[in-house]
């Protein structure tokens, strides 16, 4: 059985929590055919991974590329749809497949969007509607950068495959979309964080788009993801919370489950060996989305009050140059040279073995997998609040703290130190629950069976 | 262009007889005055010459005339080029780059001038005396002709209308007096000779002018700038080269066809025809400057503001702006048409008196087609302009194509001279109308459109 993975921004480009899992699930099946349909942003970008022997095809295309038109069709019926999807004539999944029919793949509409009149009338009725005291121009290249990487997805070809399965919504959802109304073959989904609400969050943050155009971006990724979960067969979600956040916006509560990330438990479950001095380690990338610069300022203030405390920054230094230029030169002005290492790249296990407290300080994260394999270890946890962390800590408000707050983080690394026994069996419990529930063993039978469920009744193999 | 039709409509806001004289003269001067010295000198040349030169007079009208076809017909497209990019340095306040390249393009233009005109003149002077000689002056007519249409479209910079005026009066009087002085015992060598040096002495001191007015940018690299203009701007080359082409080739064809012989030489001249076309070109300059000081000028302002409009206005504002500029166009060339109309029907019906004075050998029928076809030209010349300014090459190409295959296609039949050019002119003018009136109607879209490419 081939099953494609469509993977929006992360393996195997990308080094991270979802590109783990994605390359550990197909090492784990290897009973399973893979192949790759991945969007990325950019031309010629660096294998991070190296695709095991079950991955045999991989298409990537770029989201920003406009490829040359390989077929024509009926512009007016095109049209015809592309305008009743925009006046959500009748239901979101109806509508698309009508589009879908018309829109095959290799017709790409850049141009012919906005060159036949059906199209451009298109454009301007919808300014009319929806923005019209806006200048008009704008309205067009909001609309047009939009509906370009739209058109980009739409209008490529995904791959044979028995399964789609998205590890997304957003761009990779829609392609898998569109591979399920084109072959009729099965949709699944896999959401690590929230598409649209990451995206919500950036645009936010960002003051590149203002105004209506903001709303317009947000908007699209909402539907985005919207029409991902009417019409996938079948949603899976790492936490209960996100589950029913994919209800809010529409996803089936009878189509979706939850499958918890999960760990190597054989691998993390090792011997402590005690070092002297307090050890407070953060296992991550230095890239802002770690926020390693809150994990600084917390180090500064644990080591006023223990100085024999040491702290370690364990993970690639490499992706973000800038970003980890500027740490380094925090940990220099908060005179904390002597206590404080870049580890860069290492066995984490060397260091989960001594460490005493594992920090995370991520502004944003889904079910880090760098808990599960702490407590497997041993390793007391202090966190921000953010994704599935407050379940994965219990809740437990000593430990956890606010994005950017390192003056509470420092408190729960404090409250570790000085938690004697409480804290020890805090450790036992927390190891006995990750090997309880988040054992990956059991998550890639999981998965399996998934597969096996899905299977098309005229599909081969496994 | 629409540099000097703004110039000119200022000065004739000053009001009164003498500001409306000199925007008519200057106008005159800068749409057709090389044309304009010609037809002027020749006119009195027959009026003046002595007995000598009158027996080489008809030579001489077709030296002059041929020159005149083959300069036009053979730079045209580098014209229309070199308009282009010295229009975009001048735009960026690079007065100084613009007039580098006009001065570094003359000696490529008399390379051009004299790898194309050594052997043509050869040609035209077979049957002559003092065949090098009369090839020689011929080749010098030609060679400052052809710098002085580059110099002509930087000379619209100067504003110094009655210096302009000046110069082209002193040009037309030296040939006069070359000519007449010389053609006595010279005959067509010294007046052809005679003519040169005029006409050289007006691109001279045009040249002189304009160092005055700005200090050339002589560091300005010429072979890549016309590389880059080839580039961008290739098809405005062909659509000028088109376009002047087509002006000449059903005369060309009726020289060939249907002239006279030109004793001793073997050139012909379609006389009854030829001259009823130059006595329309003539009538055709009122439009010309009611073209360059309001039509173009109207159309220009109108189109910066609907461009202002496309980026900061709403939907409607936009809808209202493109209005205003299809009314003003329409405007221009319903006025421009109602001038040139009258000035056409009050010859028409004055034709055989006029005709018997200024061209005897043409026909008032030649010369209602001949009118006819200036009417229609102007209309072709409008809207083939505002193609330019919407950067619509290729449709502008096309047009100019219809006209140059119909006017020359059409004079191998055995049609009334003139019939042709107005059928050619008419398809191309109805062809460019189609085309505007698609563009305008979805202005933005087309605007958009380009940016996104």
């Amino acid at each position: 059985m081939k099953i494609c993975l469509l993977l929006e921004g992360s393996y195997p480009y990308i080094t991270g929590g979802v590109s783990a899992w994605v390359h550990d699930l197909i090492l784990n099946l290897p009973e399973f055919e893979f192949v790759l349909f991945t969007i990325s942003p950019g031309r010629d970008q660096v294998l991070r991974y190296e695709l095991p022997p079950n991955v045999t095809g991989h298409t990537d295309i770029v989201l920003t590329d406009h490829p040359a038109n390989r077929r024509t069709g009926n512009t007016k019926a095109l049209f015809k749809a592309l305008d009743g999807y925009h006046r959500r004539d009748g239901d979101i999944g109806e509508r698309m497949t009508a589009l879908l029919r018309e829109l095959k793949p290799g017709r790409y509409l850049y141009e012919e969007a906005l060159s036949q009149d059906e199209g451009w009338n298109l454009i301007v009725d919808a300014n009319q509607r929806k923005n019209p005291a806006y200048p008009f121009a704008d309205y067009y290249w909001a609309w047009k950068s939009s509906h370009d990487l739209i058109f980009t997805v739409l209008g490529a070809e995904a791959p044979e495959a028995d399964i789609f399965h998205a590890v997304s919504t957003g761009f990779a959802g829609l392609a898998a979309l569109a591979a399920q109304i084109r072959t009729g073959k099965p949709f699944l989904l896999t959401e690590h964080g929230l598409y649209h609400k990451e995206r919500e969050m950036e645009i936010r943050k960002t003051n590149l788009v203002k105004g209506y155009q903001r709303d317009m971006w947000i908007r699209l990724y909402d539907s985005l993801s919207r029409i991902c979960y009417r019409r996938a067969d079948w949603i899976t979600a790492l936490f209960e919370e996100n589950r029913r956040k994919q209800w809010e916006l529409g996803a089936p509560a009878e189509k979706s489950e939850v499958i918890p990330n999960g760990i190597d438990i054989r691998r993390f479950k090792i011997e402590r060996q005690e070092r002297e001095g307090f050890h407070v380690g953060l296992v991550g990338r230095v890239v802002p989305i770690k926020d390693i610069k809150t994990f600084i300022a917390m180090a500064r203030l644990v080591a006023d009050r223990i100085p024999e405390a040491r702290f370690y920054c364990i993970g690639p230094t490499d992706e973000d140059p800038g970003y980890y230029n500027d740490c380094r030169l925090l940990v220099q002005s908060l005179k904390l040279e002597e206590c404080f290492s870049f580890t860069d790249r290492q066995n984490v296990l060397d260091y989960y073995s001594f460490l005493d407290v594992l920090c995370l300080t991520s502004v944003r994260e889904a079910q880090p997998l760098v808990i599960l394999e702490a407590y497997c270890a041993g390793v007391p946890v202090v966190a921000t609040r953010v994704g599935n962390v407050a379940e994965l800590l219990n809740f437990d408000d000593r430990f956890l703290a606010p994005p950017r707050d390192a003056a509470k983080l420092a408190e729960g690394v404090l409250a570790i130190r000085d938690g004697g026994g409480e804290i020890a069996g805090l450790v036992e419990a927390n190891r006995a629950r990750t090997e309880e529930f988040y054992d990956k063993e059991e998550l890639h039978q999981r998965y399996r069976d998934l597969y096996r469920r899905f299977k098309p009744a005229t599909g081969g193999g496994a | 262009m629409a540099g000097i039709g703004f110039e000119l409509k200022k000065l004739a806001g000053r009001g009164g007889l003498g500001a409306y004289l000199q925007v008519a003269l200057s106008g005159a001067v800068i749409v057709a005055g090389p044309w304009l010295i010609s037809i002027l000198a020749l006119f009195l040349i027959n009026r003046l010459a002595p007995q000598s030169l009158r027996e080489e007079f008809e030579l001489f009208i077709a030296f002059t005339v041929y020159t005149y076809a083959l300069s036009l017909s053979l730079t045209g497209g580098f014209q229309y080029l070199m308009t282009r990019i010295m229009s975009d340095r001048m735009y960026e306040k690079r007065d100084d780059a613009a007039l580098g390249l006009l001065l570094k393009s003359l000696p490529l233009m008399l390379l051009f001038s004299l790898a194309t005109g050594l052997p043509l003149y050869a040609v035209m002077s077979r049957g002559l005396a003092w065949r090098a000689a009369v090839t020689a002056a011929g080749v010098a007519l030609y060679s400052v002709l052809n710098a002085l249409w580059l110099v002509l479209l930087f000379s619209s910079v100067l504003r110094w209308f009655g210096r302009i005026l000046a110069v082209f009066a002193l040009g037309l009087a030296v040939s006069l007096v070359l000519v007449l002085l010389a053609g006595d015992s010279g005959g067509l060598l010294a007046a052809l000779s005679g003519f040169a040096a005029g006409h050289g002495l007006i691109l001279g001191l045009l040249l002189f002018l304009l160092r005055l007015h700005t200090r050339p940018d002589l560091s300005v690299r010429f072979g890549a700038a016309l590389r880059a203009g080839f580039r961008q701007y290739g098809m405005l080359a062909a659509v000028g080269a088109l376009y002047s082409a087509g002006l000449w080739a059903d005369k060309a064809v009726f020289w060939f066809l249907r002239g006279d012989v030109i004793a001793p030489s073997g050139l012909r001249l379609y006389s009854g025809y030829d001259a009823a076309v130059y006595l329309a070109n003539l009538v055709m300059i009122p439009g010309l400057i009611y073209f360059t000081v309001e039509t173009e000028t109207g159309f220009y302002v109108e189109l910066r503001k609907f461009l202002g409009a496309l980026l900061h206005s709403r939907y409607p504002e936009l809808q209202r702006r493109k209005f205003f500029l299809s009314r003003r166009l329409r405007q221009g060339i319903a006025e421009q048409s109602l001038l040139q109309g009258l000035l056409c029907a009050i010859l028409i019906l004055n034709a055989r008196p006029l005709l018997a004075r200024l061209a005897p050998a043409a026909v008032p029928g030649t010369l209602a087609l001949c009118l006819a076809g200036a009417f229609i030209l102007l209309l072709f010349m409008t809207l083939l302009y505002a193609h330019f300014y919407l950067e619509l090459y290729g449709a502008a190409f096309r047009g100019a194509l219809f006209f140059f295959l119909l006017n020359m296609g059409g004079a191998f039949l055995p049609l009334p001279a003139g019939v042709s050019y107005l059928i050619g002119l008419g398809t191309g003018a109805l062809y460019l109308a189609v085309s505007l009136r698609r563009v305008l109607r979805s202005l933005e879209r087309y605007f958009l459109l380009k940016a996104s490419r």
